[in-house]
């Protein structure tokens, strides 16, 4: 048998135990390689331009321990730029994407500006956002939600013309009302579509914030990378970076979780 | 059902098209109009009107700036898309067909799907430098995942009602690759290949905002650290023209490649 029947037959995660046994050994002779040719390779190459694994987690705790370091403000303030922006393109995604859905007219006047934006390359935005907003939160929200709304209206746009009519005619025939409808039925069954443009939202939404803390290089996470990569202080620099990543992979991971619950309660 | 839709559906299909299309061209219409307006009554450094963009293009594109601009932008965004899809493909079908090599690979793959890659932006720089390396490296980091991430979901997908036989026949590995695995991944490939176009096209942007200031990308800041707002929205168009015609081009191939309707795993941009 191939691997890939195997896998099959074992089920997505090995099942039998000697396969688990295999699999998680991998996944840590993997991990622990990996630490030590970034060990040998961060102490052998010049620290202007890399750090060893044992430096970052040091450069880590001594942030985290030390109130003046900036790394928990740095945070907080990605997070108040991430968290409204989300919330606006979330919700806002959704109703616009509900109402493109369920009204021919609405769609065909706002597809065009779908189509434009969804294409448009996000951070394009941000320099124009800065001439008109200036570099604060409010510039950087607004990027936010611009970058994370359009995946949530082309996915809730899909889940709602997904919606059979057989979940939809018989609530009509008891003489439900459009809102009932909208609420009861239709943005229930398109959950799973909706949830996952709410994932990929999130991950432009992200990226977006970082690029344009770059770009103003002076608030957030974004801002103490640009610190420390233009002053060579490598350790310094890859703390931020790995926290923005475990942040990505955290979200990413609870936002599947949701997904895949809800996909398993619509299935039935 | 709303009356406009009951009412909609009332007219004939091509009265209905007409329709539809007068309100596309009507929308579009509008926005440059309130563009125009909207321009002439605001600073100039903030907007400018509409017709100032398009006399803006026009001198750009005759002195041949942004013709120069688009093809730096062009080449590193095929470069970086050529380097991402053999890489991307090449370690999917590995990861799909070898059970050791999915194991090693796939928790650092779906790790850096969901970090946000630009986030290592500084270190690339300071390792690569500021021209064509920097760029391309960034558009390989942010393009590569979708691609490698859709092959794998799709060699897993083959049933293993076409390998049995051709193991069965005594088919090399490279066989069953090439005419097993492959094409009935290909579907799937190609949807990573679209997705990763969209990505692509932001990390060339960044790569032009944070390296050395080339190309569309670099347009855009040189003009808006000038406050010419006229010609800043030029490149902007022209990526915007940029994602929409590429991503077309890999749909048509989509359809004409891999026919047969396949689901796509991600639509991640």
């Amino acid at each position: 048998m191939t691997d890939a029947a195997q896998e099959r037959a074992d089920g997505a995660r090995p099942r039998a135990t000697a396969t688990r046994m295999k699999f998680y050994l991998t996944v840590s002779v993997t991990f622990v390689v990996l630490m030590a040719v970034w060990e040998v390779a961060g102490r052998a190459i010049n620290p202007l331009f890399f750090a060893p694994p044992s430096e970052v987690v040091a450069e880590l705790v001594k942030a985290l321990a030390d109130p003046r370091a900036r790394l928990l403000h740095g945070l907080l303030e990605t997070l108040a730029v991430l968290l409204p922006g989300f919330l606006i393109a979330s919700v806002g995604g959704v109703a616009i994407g509900a109402a493109m859905g369920r009204r021919e007219l609405v769609y065909q006047a706002l597809d065009p500006y779908v189509t434009i934006f969804y294409n448009t390359p996000r951070v394009v935005l941000i320099p124009v956002f800065m001439l008109w907003l200036g570099t604060g939160v409010l510039m950087k929200i607004v990027v936010v939600v611009l970058a994370a709304i359009f995946p949530v209206i082309v996915n809730t746009v899909a889940g709602v013309r997904d919606v059979s009519a057989q979940l939809t005619e018989p609530a009509r025939s008891l003489r439900a009302t459009e809102r009932q409808l909208m609420i009861k039925v239709i943005l229930p069954a398109s959950l799973p579509f909706i949830i996952a443009g709410i994932k990929l939202g999130l991950g432009r939404a992200i990226t977006t914030v970082v690029v344009a803390e770059l770009f103003v290089s002076v608030s957030g996470l974004g801002g103490l990378l640009h610190a420390a990569g233009s002053t060579y202080q490598m350790a310094k620099m890859l703390v931020p970076a790995i926290i923005l990543a475990g942040l990505g992979i955290a979200v990413d991971g609870l936002l599947s979780k949701i997904e895949r619950a809800s996909a398993r309660w619509y299935g039935g | 059902m709303s009356v406009t839709v009951a009412s909609a559906y009332a007219l004939d299909m091509r009265r209905r098209k007409l329709r539809n299309l007068a309100i596309r061209i009507g929308m579009i219409l509008l926005l440059v109009a309130a563009w125009e307006i909207v321009g002439h009554y605001v600073p100039p450094i903030f907007l400018t009107p509409f017709h100032k963009t398009l006399v803006a293009f026009y001198a750009m594109s005759a002195d041949g700036t942004l013709l120069r601009a688009t093809l730096s932008t062009l080449s590193v965004l095929l470069l970086g898309l050529t380097i991402s899809a053999v890489l991307g493909i090449a370690i999917g079908l590995a990861m799909g067909r070898y059970r050791i090599v999915r194991w090693i690979i796939e928790p650092y793959a779906n790790g850096l799907y969901a970090a946000p890659t630009v986030a290592f932006l500084p270190l690339i720089t300071l390792w690569l430098g500021l021209y064509l390396a920097p760029k391309v490296a960034i558009v390989v980091l942010i393009a590569i995942f979708p691609i490698l991430k859709n092959t794998f979901a799709g060699v897993s997908t083959v049933s293993e009602e076409y390998l049995e036989p051709a193991a069965s026949m005594r088919a090399s590995e490279l066989q069953v690759f090439g005419k097993v695995i492959i094409p009935a991944t290909l579907p799937f490939i190609m949807a990573g290949l679209r997705l990763a176009v969209g990505r692509g096209i932001v990390g060339v942007v960044v790569g032009e905002f944070f390296t050395a200031q080339t190309g569309l990308g670099g347009m855009v800041v040189w003009h808006a650290s000038k406050f010419r707002t006229a010609e800043m929205f030029v490149p902007i168009i022209v990526l915007v023209a940029m994602g929409v015609c590429l991503t077309e081009v890999l749909k048509w191939l989509q359809t004409r490649l891999a026919p047969w309707k396949e689901t796509e795993r991600d639509q991640g941009l």
